[in-house]
């Protein structure tokens, strides 16, 4: 805490002032949301998200038959626009006689719940130890550093796949698998801004008149990188997303009870003579939430440094 | 610049340490008894169990079963593979050629795509090529490669039957290997059929590897290309009127030094990328072997192959660092 009786950063003017500081930031928030609104990559790849976002929400509504419901005399049903498909089943049916259009319904899920709760762990966790690192420099980011430098020389999916092969099936081992092997690069980006930010006047102003270090950081540090560690967290759900699929479709995801668009394209390879619909519908709508992601952050990258512009 | 070399190597050691702790933590991880889920599809009895966990030192304090690990990573001993019955490093190496084949080839038909469109999207920034090659681009880091594999197999394989779909080359073929790499081999003997049949095989993996490597190396080249455009010596060199294309291969030497970066990185992402598009096309390489070690729960084998794929990607790190130093005079190694 800070030192009692000298001065906090409340009494500070202009620099720290928090009325101040948030006036100029909510100008900027709405300056950076208008720049976000106008581009319409940016505005088509929120709606996209958005909308598959509904439509997992959604699954038990709209998904026209249950997920895991097999009916064996229907197995290999082509689509609906095909010769042999109907209307019962819009995407055809799995080796199983599984629907394959609530099948991807019900997947939408686990992409999006794995990636949003995954990036939002590793952002938090791996933001707060880049914070330390760089503010408190010295021995600790010593370590940090070192920890950095290990983590880094395991590539990101051989570690998740090498984690989750070894943590065994299921949501929660699925999630911690990721993380362990995704919080480096929040770590690195913010401990390098923290470690530009330190010197600037206003922390230096913060630490002179005594406020304590992890209120420097919490007040004063984190919101100034909030920009890099959102537009870090879309371009890393992008790469989340994609390393479910590869796990599911390895067979190391959440488990074979849930349907997820990784295991339906794992059971769409056995059929790609007879069946190719059966893996081209789940990678379509991989690749379609993907570039949804994508396109926002490139938007949001943008709005928030307009001199980056169509770098 | 050998001093610069020794003393980058001394700090790798805490690194590789560091590699070392970590992988030996990884099959302490596994919930239970590691020999009994190894062995859960094999009848065996609790002797057996006992026997085995002595065997491999799993009974013993963790320190001293590290302290063991250690002494063998460093005499070259990664152990035995529990599926293959083969010390682990013999099995890796053997799969290794297989590996690199796919990822220099992948190399550069990335290369071979990023360079030129990179270079003219940035001198033609803004223009429908432009706009239409960063689109692409973000379509190309957008689609999970494995899924392209398999959208390439039912085309390419299965409609129009012009390509195989697995393996790396025929068996009629006849190639006597010489060094592993299959493309050398069968232009050292001159077998003809054989280097048709390697290429076919090597295409399709090559191309998805390649072409995601592409997307992003692209992006790097476009934007480095931007970045000089800027720089004085452009203006000048554009002033006393050489010729444009002169200019550009003036900005390119420049653009390529971030680039060089770029390919370091990709090395780890060809690395994991390598795993699933070497099971999806049955490629026998390393990545595929990753796949098997973990199906077969041979634990020991997946902890050779992640602490081997480390060191990889460590040493093509310091690689990359010293290119660099070598392609940007303004780098001094002191």
């Amino acid at each position: 805490m800070g030192t009692r009786g000298i001065a906090t950063d409340e009494q500070l003017p202009t620099l720290a002032d928090p009325a101040v500081a948030a006036g100029r930031s909510r100008r900027e928030i709405v300056a950076t949301a208008r720049r976000l609104a106008r581009n319409r990559m940016a505005m088509f790849g929120a709606i996209v998200y958005l909308a598959i976002a509904l439509m997992a929400l959604l699954a038990p509504v709209i998904a026209p038959h249950d997920p895991g419901a097999q009916q064996l005399l229907d197995r290999l049903k082509p689509p609906a626009l095909m010769a042999g498909g109907s209307t019962e089943h819009l995407l055809g049916t799995d080796n199983l006689g599984r629907d394959i259009l609530s099948r991807l319904i019900y997947g939408a899920r686990v992409s999006i719940v794995v990636g949003l709760v995954t990036v939002t762990i590793c952002a938090v966790f791996g933001s707060l130890l880049g914070a330390i690192g760089g503010y408190l420099g010295g021995r600790i980011d010593y370590l940090l550093v070192l920890l950095l430098d290990i983590w880094m020389a395991f590539p990101f999916l051989v570690l998740a796949i090498a984690m989750s092969a070894v943590l065994g099936p299921g949501p929660m081992n699925l999630i911690l698998a990721l993380v362990l092997s995704g919080w480096v690069a929040y770590c690195r980006v913010v401990r390098g801004e923290v470690m530009s930010l330190r010197e600037r006047d206003f922390v230096v102003a913060a630490r002179v008149v005594g406020v304590s270090d992890s209120r420097i950081i919490a007040r004063h540090l984190v919101p100034n990188v909030l920009g890099p560690i959102l537009v870090l967290a879309m371009l890393e759900m992008a790469t989340v997303i994609i390393a479910e699929a590869a796990l599911s479709f390895l067979g190391l995801g959440v488990g074979s009870s849930i349907p997820t668009w990784g295991a339906m394209l794992n059971d769409g390879r056995a059929y790609l003579r007879q069946a190719w619909w059966l893996a081209t519908f789940p990678g379509v709508i991989i690749s379609v939430l993907v570039l949804s992601i994508n396109f926002f952050g490139d938007g949001l990258r943008d709005a928030l440094d307009p001199r980056l512009r169509n770098r | 610049m050998l001093n610069y070399l020794l003393r980058r190597m001394f700090l790798l050691l805490p690194v590789i340490v560091g590699i070392s702790i970590l992988t030996f933590t990884l099959i302490r991880l596994i919930p239970g008894d590691p020999v009994a889920i190894m062995l859960q599809d094999q009848p065996h009895t609790a002797e057996d169990l006992s026997r085995i966990r002595t065997q491999w030192g799993l009974d013993e304090p963790l320190l001293v079963q590290y302290g063991r690990y250690v002494r063998q990573l460093v005499t070259g001993d990664f152990g035995r593979s529990f599926m293959l019955q083969q010390p682990v490093l013999s099995v890796i190496l053997d799969q290794l050629p297989a590996t690199i084949e796919l990822a220099v080839v992948s190399l550069v038909i990335s290369l071979l795509i990023a360079l030129p469109v990179g270079v003219v999207s940035a001198v033609r920034q803004y223009s429908r090529f432009d706009r239409i090659g960063t689109v692409i681009a973000t379509l190309g880091i957008s689609m999970p490669g494995f899924w392209i594999g398999l959208m390439l197999i039912v085309v390419f394989s299965v409609k129009l039957g012009w390509l195989p779909a697995s393996g790396r080359i025929d068996y009629v073929a006849g190639l006597e290997p010489i060094t592993g790499f299959y493309l050398l081999d069968s232009l050292l003997t001159g077998n003809l059929s054989a280097l048709t049949s390697t290429l076919k095989h090597l295409i399709m993996p090559a191309m998805v590897l390649g072409s995601a490597m592409a997307a992003l190396t692209m992006r790097m080249v476009r934007s480095s290309m931007l970045e000089v455009a800027k720089q004085d010596y452009v203006v000048s060199a554009r002033a006393k009127g050489l010729k444009e294309r002169a200019v550009i291969v003036h900005m390119l030497r420049n653009a390529l030094i971030p680039t060089i970066t770029v390919l370091g990185m990709q090395i780890s992402g060809l690395l994991g990328g390598a795993i699933v598009i070497e099971t999806i096309f049955a490629w026998p390489g390393t990545g595929r072997l990753t796949v098997q070690a973990i199906s077969s729960r041979d634990y020991f084998l997946l902890q050779g192959i992640v602490f081997f794929f480390a060191i990889t990607t460590v040493f093509f790190n310091l690689i990359t660092d010293i290119v660099y130093g070598l392609v940007d005079p303004r780098i001094r190694y002191s």
